[in-house]
């Protein structure tokens, strides 16, 4: 692998993003996923890096799911993105940060069709209206959640308490970046990196201290892939196209998988689990699997914020190993207790998986 | 023609067999390359298709057809340059000045930068190659990885930056389908146990000999063809290539692992000849290549009646028009000077 032969590529696919004043749009779905994750978003632009960013309740989900599933059309999904944009320009902002990669795909494509075709664009501003009074202007800029986390990512590494180094033997940790299909295989200069090369997660590793790890199945997409798992009976499809991904990077021994998109994370968690209760395989060593985080986790554990404030708990594939390796401390005591004090109850335990704190 | 100054831009076989007509004609001729040698890309080539033929005994051929008249400057750029009624002044690189009474443009052609079909990962995978760097590999008489292992798999994949609107080029670049037959027969004989593949979405055999040549592969060297371009490519732990295709005559998906990839790059105008052309006034097509007055005829003509286009300047075009080209630009010119001064 010629390292140099990526940065040439990258040199091509730079893109703006904004420094400050944001509109997050959050996930239809991630706090279901992982639950912690918008809000470390939040809480590493405001306390750490001192950046303004609203967080509105009243924007909805921008129907990408139900859009690519055939179920809402294109005027239509048209008009519920233009309606985020009108609560945007209410507040008096111009910079759209959605935090899903869907919503992000969706909210580039839109864009693309109102520039290259104004017709479409003046019917949505003449639905809007008529559906709600609003009217919007297009943002000036549109940049991913993982986007404007990597345009900070040298600040956050000035802040780090952990690097993703193995704190025993000072090795970089292997990390495996994995990008949802809709950041930029549609729109490649829409993404820091572009399509083939994305440069937005590795980036980030680079920057922490780890090395990234380059594989086959690289571009591969997780498995979630609407009509693969959102169809029940395509679902095997869904389990297929993780196992290939788990199968290609396994050589490499990974440390982590990290990931930008709301399906990629849990579906590259949650299908560790059940290949390993099916098949008995675990991607890991001894037992383990390999631990996914969400972009958000890994910036929190970096930062040194308590993992099980960061959610981890939540997720099928044990993290100790990675906490152990970063040198981060934790109480497992406390991992099945909510915030409030209340305990949130402990998972059955898998039959092969090897995990941390679990009950039976 | 009484001594009057012909200067030819571009010393690959068009400018070399322009330049061995017109001192025969009465012509003070210079000719000019940035490349330090004379042949262009023909200098780089080890055999030639369809027969098979040496490089370097066409390139003998061409170069000792110049006459010693000809003045040579190798290792030079023109840096600028004017067209004026019955005139041409040209600034070189060194500040230097020539006062020409005609031109001939002969600026040939670049291979198209494989880096930009980023899903092959050339220049990032190690073992993704042009036919260009095979090409020397023959020369030297060595086809090995890059880790300095015998490959026992090679797949080619034609068009490359040939016939790719995504890739901004419509055009076919006419002369890439045969090299890879030729370049997989040479393999062939190099490599007699290696798995050899040619990824294609049709070949286009139209010259003499290609066609029997495409027959020989299949029969006699038993090169696979399989019909259907590759999608991308990645690189395995151990170095080698993963690639993944659709055979479209079987309507199957297909992945393989090779030793070697081999990208067969089309041809794009050379950078230098844009240059020139946007200093000269001259004429750019749809396809960036330098466009002559006609395209059945008169297709070495310019606006200016004293410059003339030669060789893949204009197009994709093989060695046979090349040659041929570079003569009947010549030819073209003689027959304007002559006009313009009787």
């Amino acid at each position: 692998m010629i390292a140099e032969g990526k940065r040439h590529i990258w040199k091509d696919y730079q893109k703006e993003i904004a420094d400050n004043n944001y509109y997050y749009a959050r996930s239809c779905v991630r706090q279901n996923f992982f639950p912690a994750s918008e809000q470390t978003f939040l809480r590493v632009m405001k306390h750490e890096l001192g950046k303004e960013v609203f967080d509105d309740p009243l924007h909805t989900t921008c129907t990408g799911i139900a859009y690519h599933a055939d179920v809402v059309n294109l005027p239509t999904i048209m008009t519920v993105v233009a309606r985020q944009f009108a609560l945007m320009t209410r507040q008096g902002l111009s910079n759209f940060v959605p935090s899903c990669i869907t919503s992000f795909g969706i909210y580039t494509e839109i864009l693309e069709t109102w520039e290259h075709f104004p017709e479409t664009l003046e019917q949505t501003r003449d639905f809007l209206y008529k559906a709600t009074k609003r009217e919007f202007k297009i943002p000036d800029n549109l940049a991913h959640s993982s986007d404007v986390i990597f345009k900070f990512k040298e600040q956050i590494a000035a802040r780090a308490m952990f690097k993703l180094v193995n704190h025993i033997s000072g090795k970089p940790l292997r990390g495996v970046e994995h990008i949802g299909c809709h950041y930029a295989k549609m729109f490649p200069h829409k993404g820091v990196g572009g399509a083939e090369y994305p440069y937005v997660l590795a980036g980030m590793i680079e920057a922490w201290g780890g090395e990234v790890i380059d594989y086959p199945e690289r571009r591969h997409c997780c498995g979630f892939g609407f009509r693969q798992y959102v169809v029940q009976a395509n679902r095997g499809y869904s389990l297929a196209h993780s196992q290939k991904k788990f199968e290609s990077m396994e050589p490499y021994s990974p440390d982590f998988i990290v990931t930008n998109c709301p399906g990629c994370p849990f579906f590259l968690d949650r299908w560790q689990y059940v290949i390993s209760e099916t098949e008995g395989k675990t991607y890991g060593p001894d037992g383990h699997g390999i631990p996914v985080l969400t972009f958000e986790e890994l910036t929190g554990l970096v930062l040194g914020y308590d993992p099980w404030e960061l959610g981890l708990q939540a997720h099928q594939v044990a993290v100790e190993p990675l906490l152990d390796k970063m040198g981060i401390t934790y109480d497992l005591s406390r991992k099945f207790v909510g915030r409030d004090g209340n305990k949130l109850g402990t998972p059955d335990k898998p039959t092969h998986l090897k995990v941390y704190g679990y009950g039976r | 023609m009484d001594g009057k100054h012909i200067v030819i831009v571009g010393a690959g076989p068009a400018g070399l067999a322009a330049s061995s007509v017109l001192p025969r004609l009465g012509y003070r001729v210079t000719m000019i390359d940035r490349s330090n040698t004379l042949g262009g890309h023909l200098s780089k080539w080890y055999q030639l298709f369809p027969d098979r033929a040496a490089a370097t005994v066409l390139l003998e051929q061409l170069t000792d057809e110049v006459p010693d008249s000809v003045s040579t400057m190798l290792g030079r750029e023109v840096t600028g340059g004017s067209v004026s009624s019955g005139a041409v002044e040209l600034t070189l690189d060194h500040g230097e000045h020539l006062s020409a009474n005609g031109l001939i443009m002969a600026t040939g052609f670049d291979l198209f930068d494989a880096r930009r079909k980023e899903e092959y990962g050339y220049g990032i995978y190690d073992n993704v190659f042009t036919q260009a760097e095979i090409e020397e590999m023959f020369r030297q008489g060595q086809i090995e990885t890059r880790h300095h292992r015998k490959p026992r798999s090679i797949a080619f994949l034609h068009c490359v930056g040939s016939r790719d609107l995504k890739a901004g080029v419509a055009y076919c670049s006419k002369v890439c389908c045969v090299t890879g037959v030729k370049q997989a027969i040479e393999l062939r004989e190099l490599l007699p146990d290696a798995a050899i593949y040619n990824f294609y979405m049709d070949l286009r055999m139209f010259g003499r000999g290609f066609e029997e040549l495409y027959q020989q592969a299949q029969e006699r060297y038993n090169i696979r063809f399989v019909r259907g371009r590759i999608s991308e490519a990645a690189e395995s732990s151990d170095g080698s290539v993963i690639i993944k295709a659709e055979d479209t005559l079987t309507s199957r998906p297909l992945k393989l692992t090779v030793d070697m990839l081999v990208l067969l790059t089309g041809m794009q105008p050379a950078a230098g000849s844009l240059e020139l052309a946007a200093k000269l006034g001259l004429v750019l097509g749809d396809d960036s290549f330098l466009k002559p007055y006609g395209l059945t005829q008169q297709t070495f003509k310019t606006s200016y009646p004293h410059v003339v286009l030669a060789g893949s300047c204009t197009g994709p075009t093989t060695l046979t028009e090349a040659i041929l080209s570079g003569r009947s630009a010549a030819m073209a010119l003689h027959e304007s000077l002559f006009k313009l001064t009787n």
